[in-house]
């Protein structure tokens, strides 16, 4: 299959780029001129990759037309996720990357006169809410509140990209959980979202009290909240598996998280037991004293999101068009991460 | 493909993109809310200032025009400057010419709509484009401009103070930061503010779909609002807010919801062979492409009765004395000072007409009585203006207690301009009911006719004939037409020869079988008559000598003051005189005070109202003294679909009972055999 990728550079692109190379596909990569020498530096080893000079932020994307005419009449699939990702991205960097860059791809597939599927990578936290059982198909609407830009941004997003669902093309949305370094080497590019809570346990692990005396640890952590966590190299096995065995269907929704999502009580003991810090979390209800405490800390407020909420993450679809998809245990990956994140950190 | 970029300064949720086919070009249109973050804004139109074709402008607070300057907001100025050379689209250019032409188009269909209402603008700010139409109307404008841009709850009235205020506030209110979180609650201030009755007193709220996103509405129950154009989610704001109707001046296009006016004026722009969007091409387009005002009726539960009003008064200074607490006035020479104090005091509403039900689809509805404590004397006495006053502010109370349609009774069709000016002053429509009140005469003329009993039908006409005096008048005309069709013999009477030839000639062709004989001497031929119908203005003149009248005839004596007197009448017992026919509604009427009928007998020209009400037509069926034939024989259908019935027949001096019918008929045989003889 022919298949464009967007947005092939970042953390999970490269990954993806180089599972679906490695099953021989025949790729194309949009790439920003500025990028270009970079990325094809990266992927030195792939020979197959055509690359294309293009920005999502411009209104054609491709700024080197002539060059590209004749290959937009071979892609047969475009993989879109390129995207911004920090939870203190400012709403308007979000939002010209994210929202206005997906119209500027949903536009451009028009172009492609043999399209048959279009991969759009969305996240768990385009609903962002904190209680029900939220099923793939759902999605909040636009102006519910978010806890984050980056949140609200690829809602946003995954809303246009729902609105232009069309007859000619299948879509399938694939929403990540809560991604981590890989599974196998602890790998990772960036320590957003879980590591925060690594960094908030090495930085108890100082205090003396808490490391020598304490036996319990009261926190506002809500029972039924959980850490739907994924390793990256799982994530694109999955990813891979859908881009080269898709439904027949105008519209797919999948929510790429584990079958069972470890509670957020848990993964934190388990991580604390891993750092030397073998406390007991005791759940108490979220008071005005932590937020002193957690500055102090240097919890960012983002973490609290992640505590507080006690939503339940829906998979029957990816259960059923994908029963044959498996995972590793987190107890077996997790002293995997942190090894690799103590040794970064050290 | 040409580019149009729509920057939305609300929510994100209307984000689209679209490709359209316009005028032979292809269009990507996109959709951007940028969820009132203004930097953002400016930095989209900075960045695609030179990738696009043009940016359609919505939410913004655009140009304000006070006088002859104009102030540009600096958030739009800022857009524009950032734009470059790159068209920037308000959408004013077509919202100035067919907001007023839609609304026309709607008002050509409703004439009252406008009448005597109170329009209220939540903000009159940015609406320069459609504020001078309404001069042309007879209707109040009221701002709440003061709340929506600067929180403090005070109505503007009228377009003087707006301009007043704008003089003073538009250089802030031009720089006037705009955030979600200033969204206004008209709700919230409702039951509070005093300062603001005026505005929540309207009739009409105006308001841009834009406008609405800053606002949380107040109670609009029974209440119409004109808006520019309507998205689902919006509609149902106006639904929950319990608005009972709403013109959509601008409908959008069904498979294209987003060509809002900027984007239309957008497209215009790009697609124009010069390059530069004239009024001109604004105007060609409206015309090419016909757009049409829709309007929508909300049903609420509690409001599936229809309403009607009604304007009664005493007919006697006699019926003041009946009013409780009043009865000590009977004897008393008081009675004629209380007659002049009751016509001062103004209208108000009597009683309540329950249980109308139609016999043909079940509609109900229910009337409201008002009273205007006037007698005939008064009416006829007090300067034409005053009356026009209390009865345009009875109709104004009617309208406010949800009455769709409004009828005369009695003296109030009378005075002046018989309905005229009352029904251009009054926000809801007037009729006399002066149709069905010439179709329940005629009833009541042919239900005499039969009781009586003295000619029959031939071949489908009665084989006798029938005489109709004043007959080149408006009812005369009518019944003559009517009736023409029903006998055999016509006899048309009327003083001016000319006019008599006129409608004999008339008549000839509208019914060849009858034998159709015109004079203007109705002695001659009253002798003859079995039907003689008598409507002329002769001011109680004497038209015919009683003594010469046939026994048995049945004569209607439609003229008010009578044709026939008092005395003549009493002197002719053998012949059956009929003054008018009353009627009885469908359903299980109710009325809970008396209006001085027997029963649940109504006045003909009340059950016009109840009549039209039911059939949905409001409108000033019969207006002025003048009549037609079509909407005779209309309403005649009309009250047999929904079963409006002749339920008596009145004489000189009330009801004619069966008893008095039958010793009339036995004293014309007696008299007709001494004839004989």
């Amino acid at each position: 299959m022919n298949i464009l990728v967007i947005g092939g550079t970042g953390f999970i692109g490269q990954r993806l780029v180089r599972s679906l190379s490695e099953r021989g596909e025949r790729l194309f990569l949009l790439v920003r001129s500025e990028s270009l020498e970079k990325a094809k530096k990266t992927f030195r080893d792939l020979p197959t990759i055509t690359f294309l000079n293009g920005d999502i932020e411009k209104t054609d994307l491709l700024t080197n037309l002539s060059s590209a005419g004749e290959v937009l009449c071979e892609i047969e699939c475009v993989v879109h996720l390129a995207a911004v990702y920090e939870l203190d991205v400012s709403f308007q960097d979000a939002y010209m990357k994210n929202v206005i860059g997906t119209q500027n791809v949903l536009k451009f597939l028009g172009r492609l006169v043999n399209l048959k599927y279009f991969h759009f990578f969305s996240t768990y936290a385009a609903n962002q809410v904190l209680k029900g059982n939220i099923l793939e198909n759902d999605l909040i609407k636009e102006n519910s509140h978010f806890f984050d830009n980056y949140a609200k941004s690829k809602n946003l997003s995954e809303h246009l990209v729902r609105k232009k669902v069309s007859k000619t093309y299948q879509t399938i949305i694939h929403r990540p959980g809560i991604i981590v370094g890989n599974s196998k080497t602890g790998q990772r590019d960036n320590d957003n979202g879980p590591y925060y809570f690594f960094d908030f346990i090495q930085n108890l692990k100082k205090l003396p009290l808490v490391r020598d005396k304490l036996k319990y640890l009261p926190l506002p952590v809500q029972k039924a909240s959980t850490m739907p966590v994924v390793p990256v190299d799982v994530l694109v096995d999955w990813s891979t598996h859908i881009i080269l065995n898709p439904k027949d269907r105008d519209l797919s929704v999948y929510h790429l998280i584990p079958k069972t999502p470890i509670s957020t009580k848990e993964f934190l003991e388990a991580s604390m037991k891993c750092l030397s810090l073998p406390l007991e979390i005791i759940c108490v209800p979220k008071t005005k004293i932590f937020a002193p405490l957690f500055r102090l800390l240097s919890i960012p407020k983002e973490l609290v999101f992640y505590m507080e909420q006690a939503a339940t993450l829906d998979r029957t679809n990816l259960n059923t068009d994908y029963p044959e998809l498996i995972e590793p245990e987190f107890q077996t990956y997790l002293p995997i991460l942190i090894e690799e994140y103590c040794r970064t950190k050290a | 493909m040409k580019e149009i970029i729509k920057l939305s300064f609300g929510s994100s949720s209307d984000n689209f993109d679209d490709e359209i086919e316009m005028n032979g070009h292809k269009i990507h249109i996109r959709g951007i809310g940028v969820d009132y973050d203004f930097d953002l804004a400016l930095s989209i139109v900075k960045k695609y200032a030179k990738e696009c074709d043009a940016f359609a402008l919505s939410g913004f607070i655009l140009d304000i025009k006070q006088q002859n300057k104009t102030h540009v907001h600096r958030m739009v100025k800022a857009i524009r400057e950032a734009a470059g050379d790159t068209p920037v689209l308000d959408g004013n250019m077509l919202r100035k010419a067919a907001f007023p032409w839609a609304l026309k188009k709607f008002i050509d269909q409703e004439k009252h709509f406008l009448s005597n209402k109170t329009i209220a603008f939540y903000t009159g700010l940015v609406q320069w484009n459609i504020l001078p139409f309404f001069q042309d109307y007879d209707c109040k404008l009221v701002f709440g401009d003061l709340f929506f841009s600067m929180g403090v709850p005070v109505s503007i009235n009228g377009l003087k103070a707006l301009d007043t205020f704008l003089r003073i506030n538009a250089p802030v209110l031009s720089r006037l930061r705009l955030k979600k979180k200033i969204k206004r609650d008209f709700g919230a201030l409702e039951s509070k503010s005093i300062t603001m009755k005026s505005f929540f007193d309207a009739d009409i709220f105006f308001m841009t779909e834009s406008q609405l996103k800053f606002t949380e509405l107040n109670d609009l129950t029974g209440k119409t609002v004109i808006i520019d154009r309507l998205s689902e989610e919006h509609e149902k704001k106006l639904i929950n807010a319990k608005a009972l109707r709403i013109l959509t001046l601008f409908p959008s296009y069904a498979n294209l919801p987003q060509l809002s006016t900027s984007v239309i004026e957008a497209i215009l722009h790009i697609t124009h062979p010069r390059g530069i969007l004239t009024e001109e091409d604004v105007l060609d387009y409206l015309q090419t492409f016909e757009i049409q005002p829709r309007i929508q009726t909300n049903s609420f539960a509690e409001s599936n009765i229809d309403h009607f009003a009604f304007i009664i008064h005493p007919l006697s200074k006699n019926q003041i004395a009946q009013i409780p607490g009043l009865s000590f006035l009977s004897k008393s020479p008081l009675l004629d000072l209380a007659e002049n104090l009751a016509a001062k005091v103004p209208g108000h509403h009597y009683c309540t007409i329950t249980g109308i039900k139609s016999e043909f689809d079940g509609k109900e509805v229910e009337g409201h009585l008002y009273m205007i404590p006037a007698t005939p004397k008064m009416l006829l006495t007090t300067p034409v203006e005053k009356v026009y006053d209390s009865l345009s502010q009875i109709c104004t109370l009617a309208h406010k207690r949800g009455a769709k349609l409004i009828g005369l009774g009695a003296y109030t069709k009378i005075v002046g301009d018989a309905g005229v000016t009352v029904n251009q002053r009054s926000p809801i429509p007037v009729t006399t009911g002066n149709t069905l009140s010439a179709a329940a005469t005629l009833w009541a003329a042919s239900f005499g006719i039969e009781k009586m009993g003295m000619v029959h039908k031939k071949d489908g006409r009665f084989d006798g004939t029938c005489m109709i005096i004043g007959a080149t008048g408006s009812i005369g005309k009518i019944c003559a037409k009517v009736l023409a069709n029903q006998w055999k013999k016509i006899v048309v009477v009327a003083p001016r020869p000319y006019k008599v030839l006129e409608l004999v000639a008339l008549l000839k062709a509208f019914a060849p079988e009858a034998e159709i004989i015109g004079t203007t001497n109705p002695n001659k031929y009253s002798g003859e008559s079995d039907l003689i119908v008598t409507s002329t203005s002769a001011q109680g003149e004497k038209v015919i000598d009683i003594d010469l009248i046939k026994p048995g005839c049945v004569v209607c004596d439609v003229s008010r003051p009578f044709d026939i007197s008092l005395e003549d009448a009493a002197k002719r017992r053998d012949i059956l005189i009929i003054a008018s026919g009353e009627v009885e509604l469908p359903g299980n009427v109710k009325i809970d005070k008396t209006i001085g009928l027997e029963g649940e007998t109504v006045y003909a020209c009340l059950a016009e109202t109840a009549l039209l009400t039911m059939e949905g037509l409001l409108e000033s069926f019969s207006m002025s003294r003048e009549l037609s034939y079509e909407k005779i024989i209309q309403i005649d259908r009309l009250s047999r679909k929904h079963g409006i019935r002749l339920s008596s027949i009145m004489g000189h001096t009330g009801e004619i009972k069966e008893a008095e019918i039958d010793l009339c008929r036995k004293y014309a045989l007696e008299n007709l055999k001494k004839m004989a003889k």
